[in-house]
């Protein structure tokens, strides 16, 4: 390969990753504080892209698409943890599979219902179409660049806020100690609503963001839901440090991946977690015995 | 496995026969369904074995059963080998290979991350089916001739055949419902459901956990390859999508809504759900978001499945009927004779956390026959020299020697097996066992191995013999049959002193054994290690002075990680230092 094309798929693969690591942020957050094993985290992402499609459709915009796609995301996120989730935080975690894989079920049906089994496009504002020069033979996509940029943006403000604030210093506190930050006196009733609201709404932002690239197509959750749990499983459970490191690794693997041994290229990601978990069991950066 | 209620097992067995007479009555359609049903019954049992009994969540499950197809289509390329005698076996081994291989690697990680692991071989083994070549890709691969059963060139059984084919799979499922209710009733099977309810316990009774898992994953994955071998002959093709993490999800989904842990309930889950898929996709095109709700519904109104509700509605209020056990038989004669020598010696020993150093330097000499303590203020490290000790935490420096024997870094139950008995600061015992049971599966880890797996471990004469001569020496012979979690701290105390006396130790190590008694308790059992004293050697850590006095032949002082002095009680009760570090404070220490 050529300096350019390893350029090329290093921003791909970075680009990937930061995707991925919306995702995997609140997933990891979830496992973390809550406790719960949430797959319906993956229905949220193909929520988002849904929504941004048909929303764009009917206001002709993305932007203004994406205006109302979030705070929406967020709301429905507040009501599956008020009136399904909240009542696995004392349950095993068989229960809470059984009961988010039931999720995907229905939300996979609502989106069958509303939508149909077709592929869907989502148009890019004019803005943001067109590509860089990066050599004379080779450029790169605008809105590629402009993802990242929004995640590495989000990436930063989710650091601000959780290092910052008071909100964030109960989510460190409890993603380390889950038990002792409901004994402290803090509402974790509002801790866990505002957590898995707000993990809700960046996985459905993923999934805006990356509808115009990947297109819109139904099952398109649980693809993400699988990688987005090797990530969080790769970096340990309720480190957002590790969901970073995690989702950086499985971005550049897989894209470097499909290029070096395009006919294995599938299974790197799964071979490279096992590795990671047979040197370190609970992952590169988990402290809690699950 | 606790016995079924009555009700139930009428229930059973009612449906055993049902389903032997559906080829006669039923059209063809159901006879096939149900033969699919009955595949999934078998895959279903094969994942309670793991998730309900060993406590090992597979989400990858799905790969064993895919392999299944994926042998016998391999087997039968060319239709030369379609012998049922040579196909089936190869596709078992195949996928006992297979287990091996994955096992042995998955079972290091536990919790979700052992979740994650088993998806991931399982997600690599479908990649490698869909992209290798000469596997058929995404298609998959067809089965080219069904397998015969012939012997001595007569064909009795031609799978090709509907009803035959229905049969073989009928008595599968029963042959494996067999197997595995042996099985659970086996001391290997006592050790598993042990190991379930309470790991660390179950290790430092002696029993090499791993080993147990990875025989448990490797006979799962054969039984699912088995059901997987039989999928396949009746869909007569085999492809990718069986070994990926949808299948693997969804027998998932059929043991947790049947119920785990008891065997008929993912058999019932897998008729409930196949079932309900059927009649739902009949009435609309958006069948599955009725079956997402009921599956919601499930989870929120029967936490324990089907099976689950199906107990509590049979299972009568009177309680759980004591099953006759073996009969006591004359207690084992004990060898009082007083020992001489050091039975366990430490050199240097260090363990630092981090930067906190816990124990330092710690040479201590321990004679046979006597009752040391080891007393201190708390954090001194104390119960940090004891997990060392029993092998709970491995040093960072140093040598631990038990009769000579260097046991540094060694295993719990590595341990535990050479004799050294270990009580923890926190009661650790099995609560949903009865004590007979807590002390039967102490007593089980004595035997050369547990990796028995045929004969019923309740007819192990000379394990009930231990328990009951423990359980009588503790003062809960009477109480044998209750379950732990009925007793009080007190007797939970003395259950778990028992557990480790049936274990037949000759090394005691007690962390504090008097911790939360009230005072008559503390009485009870100051008195009862008296007695044990009498024929083991005892190491006990504890804050209560009256009894380390009253029982103590030597006493080791350590404060900060320091030993600051060791002897014969007389000698360190006179020592300046130990009067001025800690028993002069010793309000302060409590």
């Amino acid at each position: 390969m050529d300096p350019g094309a390893i350029a090329i798929q290093l921003l791909n693969g970075l680009q990937y990753g930061l995707l991925l690591f919306l995702i995997a942020a609140g997933l990891t957050l979830i496992f973390g504080i809550l406790g719960v094993i949430n797959l319906a985290h993956g229905s949220f992402y193909m929520i988002g892209a849904y929504l941004a499609y048909w929303l764009s459709e009917k206001t002709g915009s993305l932007v203004l698409a994406v205006a109302v796609a979030l705070p929406a995301s967020l709301m429905l996120g507040w009501l599956v943890e008020r009136f399904a989730i909240s009542f696995l935080y004392q349950r095993d975690h068989l229960h809470q599979v059984l009961l988010t894989y039931g999720l995907i079920l229905i939300f996979n049906e609502f989106q069958r219902i509303l939508w149909g089994n077709d592929v869907h496009g989502v148009v890019l504002p004019t803005a943001l179409v067109g590509v860089v020069q990066l050599t004379e033979l080779q450029s790169y996509p605008v809105y590629r660049l402009f993802i990242s940029a929004v995640c590495i943006l989000v990436a930063v403000g989710m650091y601000l806020v959780i290092h910052g604030t008071r909100i964030g210093m109960m989510i460190r506190a409890g993603s380390s100690n889950r038990e002792m930050v409901q004994l402290l006196g803090i509402d974790v009733g509002r801790l866990f609503s505002i957590v898995f609201s707000a993990g809700a709404a960046l996985t459905a932002l993923a999934g805006m963001l990356a509808a115009p690239i990947n297109s819109v197509y139904p099952g398109m959750g649980e693809n993400v839901l699988i990688i987005s749990f090797v990530v969080v499983v790769i970096g340990g459970i309720g480190s957002i440090k590790g969901a970073f490191i995690g989702s950086m690794m499985i971005g550049l693997a897989d894209t470097f991946g499909k290029v070096v041994v395009p006919e294995l290229s599938s299974m790197v990601v799964y071979a490279l977690m096992a590795a990671v978990l047979l040197w370190r069991p609970r992952g590169l950066f988990g402290v809690k015995a699950s | 496995m606790p016995s079924l209620p009555r009700a139930i097992l009428i229930l059973l067995a009612v449906a055993t026969i049902a389903l032997a007479a559906v080829p006669f009555v039923g059209d063809r359609f159901h006879v096939q369904l149900i033969t699919q049903i009955m595949v999934l019954a078998t895959f279903a049992m094969s994942l309670d074995l793991l998730v309900g009994f060993t406590g090992l969540v597979s989400f990858g499950h799905a790969a064993f059963y895919g392999l299944g197809g994926y042998s016998l289509a391999i087997l039968t390329r060319d239709a030369s080998l379609v012998s049922m005698w040579a196909t089936l076996p190869l596709a078992i081994i195949a996928c006992g290979v297979a287990a091996a291989a994955i096992g042995c690697l998955s079972i290091r990680t536990s919790g979700v991350y052992f979740i994650m692991i088993t998806l991931a071989f399982a997600q690599m083994a479908y990649y490698f089916f869909n992209d290798a070549r000469g596997f058929g890709g995404s298609d998959g691969l067809y089965i080219n001739a069904k397998p015969q059963l012939s012997v001595a060139g007569v064909t009795l059984l031609n799978l090709h055949n509907r009803t035959a084919l229905y049969y073989v799979v009928f008595t599968v499922l029963v042959g494996s419902a067999v197997f595995l209710w042996v099985l659970l009733r086996s001391p290997f099977g006592q050790v598993i459901t042990a190991m379930r309810s309470n790991e660390g316990r179950t290790r430092a009774l002696g029993f090499p956990i791993g080993r147990y898992k990875f025989v448990s994953f490797c006979l799962a994955g054969m039984l699912a390859g088995l059901a997987g071998y039989l999928g396949a002959v009746q869909f007569g093709y085999v492809n990718p999508a069986h070994m990926a993490w949808r299948e693997s999800g969804r027998v998932l989904m059929v043991v947790i809504l049947g119920g785990t842990g008891t065997l008929f309930g993912p058999v019932l889950g897998a008729f409930v759900f196949v079932f309900l898929e059927d009649l739902l996709s009949g009435l609309t095109e958006h069948w599955l978001m009725i079956m997402g709700a009921f599956v919601v519904a499930v989870v929120l109104l029967l936490p324990n499945g089907i099976a689950g509700l199906l107990l509590r509605l049979t299972r009568n209020s009177s309680g759980v009927r004591p099953s006759d056990d073996a009969v006591i038989e004359a207690p084992r004669m004990l060898d009082v004779t007083a020992r001489s020598g050091p039975i366990l010696e430490t050199e240097s020993l260090t363990k630092r956390f981090a930067g906190l150093v816990a124990v330092n330097l710690a040479s201590l000499r321990f004679e046979a026959g006597k009752v040391h303590a080891v007393i201190g203020p708390n954090g001194a490290g104390k119960t940090t020299l004891i997990n060392m000790l029993s092998g709970e935490l491995s040093p960072t420096d140093g040598h631990i020697r038990y009769k000579g024997i260097d046991i540094t870094g060694r295993s719990p139950d590595f341990i535990s097996r050479l004799g050294v008995g270990r009580s923890f600061q926190v009661t650790n015992i099995y609560p949903s066992l009865s004590c007979l049971q807590n002390c039967r599966i102490a007593a089980q880890s004595r035997l050369p191995s547990s990796m028995r797996f045929f004969r019923p471990a309740s007819q192990l004469a000379k394990v009930a013999c231990s328990a009951h001569f423990a359980l009588d020496r503790c003062g809960l012979a009477a109480r044998c049959h209750e379950p732990a979690s009925a007793l009080s701290h007190g007797d939970r105390r003395k259950l778990e002193i028992a557990m480790v006396l049936a274990t037949d130790p000759e090394l005691f190590l007690l962390d504090e054994p008097l911790a939360g008694m009230g005072a008559q308790e503390g009485r009870e059992i100051l008195r009862l290690l008296k007695a044990i004293a009498r024929d083991h050697t005892l190491i006990l850590i504890e804050h209560d002075m009256d009894a380390v006095f009253a029982i103590a032949d030597t006493l080791t002082v350590m404060v900060n990680g320091e030993v600051i002095a060791a002897g014969p009680v007389d000698q360190v009760r006179a020592d300046r230092a130990v009067q001025d570090a800690y028993l002069g404070h010793r309000d302060a220490a409590e």
